[in-house]
């Protein structure tokens, strides 16, 4: 009767390997799937396991010979595959040769062969969890050998090494904490355990042999890594991970093991050292990894459904360890340069001052005797530029991005222009009265303008323009005073189209000048003040991005001390000239993202990629934020107020970063000539780190487009990780699933979602620590034919949080909540409440709180609340009912942890609330309730009877494994005093075999049940002409994600005749699922 | 999570910590005791994975009367030690070994056990699927000592009680079980959280099939799913009755309760200070900052 068709997934990772250096496969819930790790594309997906995941893969891969096991659970399939190539594009046929269901658990699975000159297996070994090893020939139709470990115990892991059964050996990682190594094949009479490692204080999650078997790597509950070596006492014990260890490879030279931390750290154990700690995904657990043929490339599989590349080679050039690595940049010998005739009117003591850095050609340095000196890089060569007095004790100097320009200032108000190649003749002149704090250049749209900062006490800036179109003769012309408000200028930047000037100051706040004439007397002031967007911190660094702004908005970055960045928009007549309207511009901020613990300094964009640069405990770091990962980073020492970082690329192949530290300027000149050997760090997108516990489709009326698709795959999700995600897959191409925004502004569980539209579309986000926000979405999808990236747009803006109003103490929880448009609703004909939301919210201290949230006020406020049982709330939904006198009902229904569902009458609350009748939070009462399960009801759903406007048809999922539906008459008297005149309730007991945790009723009489036993249960609700109400099973399906706690459901086509859906599903990952009524 | 953050959100903990019990897990057995009466006429009774031993406590505070003439055998196992208590015989073993199981019963004078219960899990480690088969095969490894004919563990018509985890293929632990007891059900008591996937069996009158000849080193695997017995999907599945136990008025273990109006709110020490973790070596490495670490 249904057609149930499976679509998108992403799920923890669980297993990875390598075919060859080219292509990965990836086992996550029963798929397979098959990566181009040059392109970067998922050229095949195949579902393998009926209800299994993939915990392991093995692959043969030689000439004569290619298979692929999988094993997952107590089940194993082997398949031929034979991969091919059109037009660079690689796919896969995948040919399934055996499969077998055994009675345990399997946990590691090794090819076997005649003899160690064979390259075609005849044989499959598997290790077993009760410490059991069953030989199966090739086809998997006869047990061949089978042999059980004296040792009779549970094994959390199992790792076979050897290519002939008469070699075989089992290292078996015991619940006692013990590895043990034993020969399958006992030949002697005794005991067939060759050694006992013992010493893991935890029980064993995974081992590996070295190629030749004589090592033996072992990773453990008790966070550590051992490394064993057969025959011998000695082991190595490696500490670092902060939490268990799941997966480990050991090669002669290296251990890579990944841990619950999310963390995957290279050992070079042979020096008891950590050579690298890769972090790349996020929330919870690496739970695999693999490593490429020829051992370059790493992968890890997360918790996260990411899959990541990481480069063995990087090792060497990404994480730059000591000064060693850097050129080391003294001051010559002072008689090389100080005039002797100067020296005594001199001070005495000599040292570096300041730098300023050109590029990877000089380094520029101002002494303390007031010396500019150039250090030729290419030769080390260091010659005198310019020498004054002034400059003694103190100089701040900058240089133009062009490196055409030194600019520097000094203790009496001198500012200097110089050529770093002496291409004109250094210009001083006398601009303020008193100490230059600082100097800055500023790039324009004409190449051969550069504008050039100072600025002084009282207050004051001068914006020079410097035209350098003859540079043997630039020509410094003043275009503008500027009046400070702050004491600190950290930063500033100019967008010369909206001819408007921010700047960042120290503590933490952003400052908007307009430019509106050409007149250089004029003094302009602040038209705009965004206070304390790093909060006390300061705000190092703005970036305009100029492919995201318009004539209309000016999208720009900071960067704070807090370790934040921010995005802002800025809108308003402002931008385009009008300086007098009332609010010109508005500054919101569009998302902000916590980067580090430390110091961030900067951002910049390099082929429309985002850079973020910063301090963290020792060392500088490069981030790149659009791949989450670190590009680079460089032991430094610490934190420095003076460095410089540039780059020609994202990957930053071509770099320098200099710094001062201890009286002397390192200088590190990256040039890296490899090329990668896949394309992309990130092979596959990282969403959420833990359980999602809210998931909605976007309907396509919240996308602006000019061809709107019939199916746009796009989801929005909020999880324990207390990120709010926005997703999308393509329904017709891949399983996929894509993160295409992240936001994180909840500080725990996120775990409901819902939609308004009032005057914008608004989307409502509640969960723990009693967090309730109000975001305004905008989503533009520019639907060309080529489906491309950057053709999405998602603005999760502006949001409005409610206050808290539980005592300050209590940590009480948003268990579910509802909105309603009353502007869509007309509760009130006479007038008008658009940009009026009405939000039911049910709290874990057992109150249920009715909200309104006004976007014209945007503020959020309580009308009433009620105690409605004394047990904690779990789910909460409106129903609107209209009667046959056209009068209209907003009912909340209100299910708890005792198993009831009450109704409460919302309509005059709201209605004397509009009329301002409202002084104060009414009591919310219900008039009515039902018993429906024997404990919590976890979903619930409600919709109107098509044939009676009365009667709501109601659908409930309980803990105690039952679903129940209801109907109940709603009758109302002549004071409007809401009652229910009838009801009759049908519980189907045994509807799953766990806990249901949600309900769905889709097409009027059909309801959608998932529970905690991985099974989606369709029923028909049938009710008769008696009024007996029933449930009939019409399909069930198991489910490939563990922890299945929400779901959406969305009709496909607006057509009537269109019998399509699709269903979300999210727990431990996403489901996807297409429903047809056939 | 702090100890006044657990208190809010956690009414058991607190309540635990005042009543004197180990462990938040002894209201689950007694209410479980309430709606089953599983401590009526228990003169032997096992109890396996016991530390830290808030079960026992459960047992000897209601089994254990001052003055009885033939106080009740309770035998606590488990690999760790636990602190004594009343009335208890403690044995430090592995639930798995044959002779761990002859040495329970030679505390019974020949007598069997009317009572087993269990309330062992292993650590999750996130991975459901895992997490269930590892918690069913503690269980179905207790199984053989509990019902080991030639030791005789549990009595026919005994009582057994243990922690299940209600996941994806917990309808093949139902059919296993419900071969060896006339009556299994699936108990959720109130004290256990509304969002834990943890449930009870309490599988009532063991009658141990004829021809059932159990075997130490041979445990019990899993069952599989098969179209005439158990199927993966859909009615056909073997699914046994839920009871929620504890009744409405006693406390909410899902809902957050406020602490103490006047301030007199003091947050308890736990009574008993939780066993030495796996990874406590590396937590004092770190602590005296010896961690290998790269940043």
């Amino acid at each position: 009767m249904f057609n149930i068709e499976k679509k998108a997934f992403a799920s923890q990772v669980t297993s990875l390997q390598f075919i060859n250096e080219q292509i990965l496969v990836e086992g996550t819930g029963p798929y397979l799937m098959f990566f181009n790790i040059t392109n970067n594309v998922n050229f095949k997906s195949v579902s393998i396991f009926k209800h299994s995941r993939v915990h392991g893969i093995r692959i043969i891969n030689n000439d004569n010979c290619k298979l692929i096991a999988a094993y997952g659970s107590k089940a194993l399939k082997i398949f031929e595959y034979e991969i091919t190539t059109t037009n660079n594009n690689y796919d896969v046929d995948l040919k399934e040769k055996a499969s077998i269901e055994l009675k345990d658990w399997i946990l590691d699975a090794k090819f076997l062969f005649e003899n160690e000159q064979s390259d075609i297996p005849t044989d499959i070994a598997l290790a077993l969890g009760h410490n059991f090893v069953e030989v199966y020939d090739i086809n998997l139709t006869t047990k061949k050998y089978e042999v059980h470990s004296e040792v009779n115990c549970i094994i959390y892991s199992a790792k076979f090494y050897g290519n002939t059964l008469s070699t075989l050996k089992l290292a078996s990682g015991t619940v006692f904490n013990v590895v043990i190594l034993w020969n399958v094949l006992n030949k002697s009479n005794g005991s067939a355990i060759i050694q006992e490692f013992k010493g893991h204080e935890g029980v064993i999650f995974a081992m590996d042999f070295t190629d030749d078997g004589k090592k033996i790597c072992s990773v453990s509950d008790d966070r550590t890594l051992r490394v064993w070596t057969i025959n011998d006492r000695k082991s190595i014990v490696l500490y670092g991970h902060t939490s268990r260890i799941w997966d480990c490879i050991l090669t002669d030279k290296y251990a890579i093991t990944v841990s619950e931390d999310t963390t995957c750290r290279v050992w070079d154990y042979n020096n008891e050292s950590c050579a690298a700690c890769w972090e790349g995904h996020y929330g919870k657990d690496i739970w695999c990894v693999a490593m490429s043929p020829e051992r370059d490339i790493v992968a890890t599989g997360g918790g996260d459904s990411g899959v990541r590349l990481w480069n063995l080679k990087d090792l060497e050039s990404n994480k730059i360890e000591s000064t060693s690595g850097l050129k080391e940049i003294s001051l010559p010998n002072q008689d090389t340069y100080i005039d002797p005739a100067l020296k005594d009117s001199l001070p005495k003591k000599e040292f570096i001052r300041n730098f300023a850095q050109v590029g990877d050609k000089k380094s520029i340095f101002v002494t303390n005797t007031g010396y500019i000196l150039a250090n030729d890089l290419s030769t080390d060569e260091s010659s005198v530029l310019y020498q004054d007095k002034s400059f003694c004790n103190y100089s701040m100097i900058d240089v133009s991005e062009c490196q055409r320009i030194i600019g520097c200032g000094d203790l009496s108000g001198n500012v200097l222009l110089l050529s770093p190649d002496n291409s004109f003749k250094p210009i001083k002149w006398k601009a303020h009265e008193g100490k230059v704090f600082d100097v800055y250049f500023e790039k324009s749209n004409n190449p051969n303008i550069v504008y050039f900062f100072s600025y002084s006490i009282n207050n004051e800036m001068f914006w020079n323009t410097i035209d350098i179109s003859d540079i043997s003769n630039p020509v410094v012309t003043l275009k503008k005073k500027i009046k400070l408000t702050v004491n600190t200028v950290m930063c500033l930047t100019y967008s010369e189209e909206h001819n408007i000037l921010l700047m960042g100051c120290r503590h933490g706040s952003v400052i908007v000048y307009k430019i509106t004439n050409d007149d250089s007397n004029e003094t302009i002031e602040p038209v705009f003040r965004y206070v304390g967007a790093h909060g006390r911190d300061a705000l190092t660094c703005i970036t305009i991005d100029k492919s995201l702004s318009t004539s209309n908005s000016l999208v720009f970055y900071s960067t704070g001390r807090d370790g934040n960045y921010i995005q802002f928009r800025a809108t308003g007549k402002l931008l385009n000239g009008d300086i007098n309207e009332q609010d010109p511009i508005k500054i919101e901020e569009i998302g902000k993202s916590k980067i580090t613990k430390g110091w961030l300094e900067k951002i910049i964009i390099v082929n429309n990629t985002k850079l973020l640069l910063g301090f963290f405990q020792k060392r500088f770091f490069v981030y790149n934020d659009d791949k989450k990962y670190e590009v680079m980073s460089i032991a430094c020492g610490g934190a420095h107020r003076k460095w410089y970082f540039s780059t020609e690329t994202e990957t930053i192949n071509k770099a320098e970063f200099a710094f001062y530290r201890k009286e002397k300027l390192y200088v590190y000149l990256r040039n890296i000539k490899y090329e990668k050997p896949f394309k992309e760090e990130k092979l596959q997108d990282n969403l959420h780190g833990k359980e999602i516990r809210a998931i909605k489709f976007i309907d396509d009326s919240f996308i602006e487009s000019d061809k709107p698709k019939e199916d746009n795959g796009l989801l929005i999700t909020g999880a324990e990780d207390s990120l709010l995600k926005f997703l999308k897959y393509e329904p017709e191409s891949s399983i996929q699933i894509h993160s295409r925004s992240s936001i994180r502004k909840h500080t725990s569980v996120i775990k409901n979602l819902g939609f308004s539209v009032g005057l914008n579309k608004l989307l409502f986000s509640s969960g723990a620590c009693e967090e309730l926000n109000a975001w305004k979405l905008e989503i533009k999808d520019d639907n060309s034919e080529m489906m491309n990236d950057s053709d999405l747009y998602i603005n999760c803006v502006n949001y409005v949080s409610a206050p808290h109003v539980s005592p300050a103490s209590s940590e009480t929880r948003i268990m579910d909540m509802d909105v309603y448009s009353l502007g869509s609703l007309k509760l009130r004909e006479y007038a008008n409440d658009n940009g009026i939301h009405l939000i039911i919210a049910g709290y874990s201290d057992s109150l249920t709180r009715l909200w309104i949230f006004n976007e014209n006020t945007n503020k959020f406020e309580v009308i009433a609340c009620g105690k409605l049982t004394n047990r904690c709330i779990l789910r909460t939904k409106f129903q609107f009912m209209s009667f046959d006198d056209n009068t209209k009902e907003l009912i909340a229904l209100v299910s708890a942890t005792d198993g009831q569902v009450y109704f409460c009458n919302c309509t005059s609350i709201i209605k004397r609330y509009l009329d301002g009748e409202l002084s104060k939070s009414e009591e919310l009462v219900s008039f009515s309730k039902i018993t429906l399960h024997q404990s919590g009801i976890n979903g619930i759903d409600s919709k109107i009877d098509m044939n009676n406007k009365q009667r709501i048809i109601l659908a409930t999922g309980g803990d105690d494994n039952a679903c129940s539906t209801a109907y109940v008459d709603i009758s109302k008297n002549e004071q409007n005093i809401l009652s229910v005149s009838k009801y009759g309730k049908f519980t189907q007991e045994f509807a799953h075999s766990s806990a249901l945790t949600d309900v769905k009723i889709f097409n009027d009489s059909y309801l959608l049940t998932i529970s905690e036993d991985q099974r989606l249960n369709i029923w028909a609700i049938k009710i008769n002409n008696e009024d007996k109400i029933d449930l009939e099973l019409i399909e069930s399906r198991y489910i490939d994600i563990a922890d299945v706690s929400c779901m959406d459901v969305k009709k496909i086509s607006s057509k009537i005749d269109d019998k399509k859906w699709k269903v979300a599903l999210s727990g431990i990952g996403i489901q996807i699922l297409y429903i047809t009524l056939n | 999570m702090g100890k006044s953050s657990k208190d809010k959100r956690d009414r058991y903990y607190r309540l635990a910590k005042e009543q004197g019990w180990r462990a938040r897990s002894a209201f689950k057995l007694l209410q479980i005791e309430e709606e089953f009466n599983l401590f009526e006429n228990v003169k032997h009774c096992v109890d396996l994975c016991a530390a830290p031993g808030s079960w026992s406590q459960v047992l000897s505070r209601k089994l254990i009367k001052e003055g009885q003439e033939d106080p009740p055998k309770i035998v606590a196992v488990d690999l760790q030690a636990m602190a004594p208590l009343k009335g208890i015989i403690q044995i430090q073993g592995d639930i798995t070994k044959q002779s761990t199981a002859e040495q329970i019963i030679s505390h019974f004078d020949g007598k069997y056990a009317d009572l087993v219960i269990c309330d062992g899990a292993p650590d999750v480690t996130g991975l459901h699927d895992m997490d269930e088969y590892i918690q069913a095969q503690l269980l179905l490894a207790v199984i053989p000592i509990a019902l080991n004919i030639t030791t005789h563990v549990l009595r026919p018509g005994g009582t057994f009680v243990a922690k299940i985890f209600r996941g994806k293929d917990i309808t093949l632990l139902y059919a296993q079980l419900k071969i060896f007891f006339k009556h299994v059900t699936c108990c959720k008591p109130r004290s256990s959280r509304n969002s834990s996937i943890e449930s009870f069996i309490v599988c009532q009158d063991y009658q141990p099939p004829k021809d059932y000849v159990p075997n130490m080193s041979n445990p019990l695997l899993d069952f599989s799913y098969n179209s005439t017995y158990n199927n993966l999907e859909g009615s056909n599945r073997v699914i046994v009755p839920f009871l929620a136990a504890g009744d409405l008025s006693s406390f909410d273990s899902d809902q957050t309760y406020p602490l103490d109006k006047n301030n007199n709110y003091q947050p308890l020490e736990p009574v008993q200070s939780p066993i030495s973790p796996p990874y406590k070596t590396a937590i004092k490495k770190k602590r005296t900052n010896e961690l290998n670490k790269n940043n």
